[in-house]
């Protein structure tokens, strides 16, 4: 008779799909099983991001000397991949002179947060909350 | 200097419409909200709409608002 295998501790299981879920916008739903929130986050997401850039924002760099750029460079991380992706390829230096530049930078951050309270979603229903 | 424009002339028109963003904004954020929050496909769709519809209107009804005032 086959020994079942122990199931992982449910933080732990938690700590993954958390990770999973901020490095890939909506990954953590889809490995949840949950096809139809993780599909939308995964296209949205990004797509939000990349408007961002497309307007001229700027993906900040962390600058502790101020304080609001380095808020806003942990808002933009929220994101995971794509921010990293931006960073090493070198999108979003940022237009300052373009009209739309700080609608970018409003995209960016605010894609950024969201993918945030998706990562706490999914933290939720790893834990059985949800 | 970005890598990623400059746009063509169509492109900066569209760009411009300070209401087409605002509702693209509302759009993307209603849609995450409205998953996150609501799990039946139903009220998905109604708090969605209705966020979207709260962010269009507090957009315009605060525009007329600052209309008076200087730049």
């Amino acid at each position: 008779m086959p020994r079942q295998q122990p199931k992982p501790p449910a933080s732990n299981l938690a700590a993954f799909v958390c990770t999973l879920a901020w490095v890939v916008p909506g990954a953590g739903h889809l490995w949840l099983g949950s096809r139809q929130k993780g599909t939308v986050f995964l296209v949205v997401l990004p797509l939000m991001y990349a408007t961002g850039l497309w307007l001229g924002g700027q993906v900040f760099a962390f600058d502790l000397s101020q304080p609001l750029v380095a808020l806003a460079a942990l808002a933009d991380l929220g994101i995971g991949a794509p921010y990293i992706i931006a960073r090493v390829a070198g999108f979003g230096e940022g237009r300052v002179v373009a009209v739309t530049y700080e609608y970018g930078n409003s995209f960016l951050v605010v894609a950024g947060l969201l993918n945030a309270l998706v990562v706490l979603d999914v933290y939720d229903i790893a834990l059985g909350r949800k | 200097m970005s890598t990623i424009l400059p746009l063509d002339e169509n492109e900066v028109v569209m760009l411009e419409s300070h209401v087409g963003l605002m509702l693209l904004f509302a759009c993307f954020v209603s849609l995450v909200l409205a998953l996150l929050t609501k799990d039946d496909v139903k009220e998905q769709f109604r708090f969605g709409a209705m966020l979207f519809a709260g962010f269009a209107v507090t957009g315009v009804v605060l525009g007329w608002l600052m209309f008076p005032f200087p730049l």
